[in-house]
């Protein structure tokens, strides 16, 4: 039988087979932040546990951490108390941790792989739906809850139901303007929200293989948003040469025999699959959310759905979204007025994400009543596009330059959305509330397009002005 | 354990994410004993704190330990505060079209069973409710959910019952398993930036 990357990894990493149908799997790389493992290490001090392979888990702080004010105390008590929490608990048990000052911290699906601590063929896990994004180096990345950071914490090792296989191949090539982004949005709107429940995906097709690191990493991060816990990507020579030199990669002298594991783990040719889906590339125009869910997304030219030409169970989802969104069907995204602009969160917060938002403001300023803020994803990033003096191009379009963080993406620090306004936004989730404001309203599409939208005040197609 | 005495509070709608479930700005509070008053919180109250009329809150469906939810139930972020919340308002059970992967194991580990039903079959259960009928007795072992002349028979998705065994003891019964597992992966070996790995159960 031919065998998937999945397949492979998974037979690797396995412990024990029980009898209702769980594995238990060996963890490679363990990461955690600040918001979902206080508690996690509570359980372990209750049943007198230690952290096992304390060497195996790294630690930052990226969910509460503010963009403007880093002075300790922080201002918000709650967020202090977590913060200073990790700090302990890390120091108790030997974990190394980036924290506020660390010139290397940042989002922890960021700092990941831009410090080489992900790798090809690792069982990566991590207290946050979006772990998927490091399937990006053919890892299985596990987005877990709080118990299960304790079980790894506690035993390097997750129990786990392996999941059914999905394909999702974007083959032809996408058109300029359109970003990987795009595609995925694309992908979550054909098989919907809970498409790939219960299965893992493998990316493959023409467009992924030409795809950058980056932009393999964008597509993995929302593989959660259409139901799969893990998605992955192949590696392969990109994903080698991005790999290489990084501090916790391997060394030069090892880094041969690394490639030869990391290329026995391809999947094989004729693997089987559960399910395929298939995109064309060079079909799909830049697209925007308009609903309370990822798959609520129409290309920027096209007429917001009716939801009288839904199946059932769509409509009813749809009825929900228009009267949270205050849209109404028949009209055009395009030329929909946008108080907020957010260009960040671990989907698109990567120097290519900025370089690509910063193509378009170069030389313009964002509209009058718009206010549009840049996260960048780590202060590794940030120091990079500085180098690159990215900071002033948009400083200059009249963006302010933040330091990184999750930030707007979920609001767990200052920074929120107030009111009903309109976020035209990089991050992952149009989610009812997920900005901060139980009224706010969230616009995904990609960096260029929310780069489009601050200058014009309003949702428009970024080809216009490429 | 042959049968429950089961309650159900209807939270339908599909696709029901867990930011709806419980709104990130709780997420700091490790005080498990608040959780229930986040639960749904932006749906339940107003920004006065006045009760919308919720389900939740609805007196008809006062002390409640089951829900029925529709499809893809529990989307979105793997923050456990959602299954938790749902356990400390007094949900054991949770009977839904279908579950969001994540969410279903965090609800294996605080003690939550989910059971699935098809779409006629939680809409006629949703319909037994609003009728006024709403003291079923459920056998776990057949599955089998009844009230007066209507049954229906659901399908366990997961277990995670309070007689199930603790993954924590589980997982770290063969630690010499674990450490074989371990030093069996090549990257194991070359992986080597900090200090040799050393298992310290």
């Amino acid at each position: 039988m031919h065998k998937s990357l999945l397949d492979k990894v998974w037979e690797l990493h396995t412990v024990r087979e029980f009898e209702d149908g769980r594995t238990q799997l060996f963890i490679g790389l363990h990461l955690i932040h600040e918001v979902t493992s206080q508690q996690a290490f509570g359980m372990l001090k209750t049943r007198g546990m230690k952290v096992a392979f304390p060497q195996r888990t790294f630690g930052t702080i990226d969910h509460i951490v503010p963009t403007k004010n880093l002075s300790r105390p922080l201002a918000d008590g709650m967020a202090e108390s977590a913060a200073s929490s990790l700090e302990q608990s890390c120091r108790e048990n030997g974990i190394k941790l980036f924290g506020m000052e660390s010139a290397q911290r940042g989002i922890v699906h960021v700092i990941g792989p831009e410090l080489g601590l992900t790798q090809p063929g690792m069982t990566i896990a991590c207290g946050d739906s979006h772990t998927s994004t490091h399937g990006a180096f053919g890892s299985l990345g596990f987005g877990i809850g709080t118990t299960q950071v304790g079980h790894v914490l506690a035993t390097q090792c997750l129990m786990m139901k392996k999941p059914n296989q999905m394909r999702a191949i974007f083959n032809g090539k996408m058109q300029s303007g359109v970003h990987a982004k795009d595609l995925i949005l694309s992908l979550i709107r054909k098989i919907g929200v809970s498409g790939a429940a219960g299965h893992s995906i493998e990316y493959s097709g023409e467009q992924v293989e030409k795809f950058s690191m980056e932009q393999r990493m964008t597509i993995c991060n929302m593989s959660i948003e259409a139901g799969a816990r893990i998605g992955y990507v192949n590696p392969d020579s990109t994903t080698y040469e991005y790999v290489r030199g990084r501090e916790f990669a391997p060394s030069e002298g090892k880094f041969e025999e690394a490639i030869e594991f990391w290329d026995s783990i391809r999947s094989e040719p004729g693997a089987a699959h559960d399910k395929t889906a298939e995109i064309n590339s060079s079909k799909i125009e830049p697209m925007v959310t308009w609903g309370i869910n990822p798959g609520q997304s129409i290309g920027i030219s096209e007429e917001l759905p009716y939801p009288e030409h839904m199946e059932e169970n769509e409509r009813r989802g749809a009825q929900k979204a228009y009267e949270h969104m205050k849209l109404a069907p028949g009209k055009k995204i395009n030329g929909l007025k946008v108080g907020r602009v957010f260009i960040g969160s671990c989907t698109n917060s990567r120097l290519s994400d900025l370089v690509e938002a910063s193509k378009i403001i170069e030389g313009k300023k964002i509209a009058k009543n718009t206010s549009a803020i840049v996260v960048p994803g780590s202060q590794q990033v940030k120091a990079h596009a500085e180098q690159m003096g990215l900071h002033k191009i948009f400083t200059n379009a009249g963006f302010e330059w933040r330091n990184s963080g999750c930030s707007m993406c979920l609001g767990l620090n200052p920074d929120k959305l107030s009111g009903d306004e309109i976020c035209a936004s990089t991050s992952n989730r149009n989610f009812i509330g997920r900005q901060g404001s139980p009224l706010g309203r969230t616009l995904l599409m990609s960096p260029a397009m929310a780069a489009a939208a601050a200058i014009s005040g309003e949702v428009c197609d970024v080809r216009d002005m490429l | 354990m042959s049968e429950i005495a089961v309650q159900i509070v209807p939270i339908l709608g599909d696709d029901i994410d867990t930011d709806r479930i419980y709104p990130a700005r709780f997420l700091l509070d490790t005080d498990y004993s608040h959780y229930a008053d986040y639960l749904f919180h932006d749906e339940r109250f107003g920004q006065d704190g006045a009760k919308k009329g919720h389900s939740l809150d609805d007196p008809k469906f006062a002390g409640a330990n089951a829900a029925i939810v529709g499809k893809n139930f529990g989307c979105g972020s793997s923050r456990e505060h959602a299954a938790q919340a749902l356990k400390r308002f007094g949900i054991r059970i949770i009977i839904g079209e279908s579950f969001a992967d994540i969410f279903l194991s965090n609800c294996a580990q605080c003690g939550i069973e989910c059971f699935r039903a098809d779409h006629k079959g939680t809409m006629d259960i949703a319909h037994q409710i609003s009728q006024g009928e709403n003291a079923f007795s459920f056998t776990p072992n057949e599955c089998n959910l009844l009230t007066g002349s209507f049954s229906i028979k659901l399908e366990r998705v997961q277990a995670g019952h309070a007689n199930a065994p603790d993954d924590f003891e589980l997982l770290s019964k063969n630690t010499e398993d674990i450490t074989r597992t371990a030093w069996k992966i090549a990257y194991m070996k070359f992986w080597i930036c900090r200090p040799k790995d050393i298992f310290i159960i």
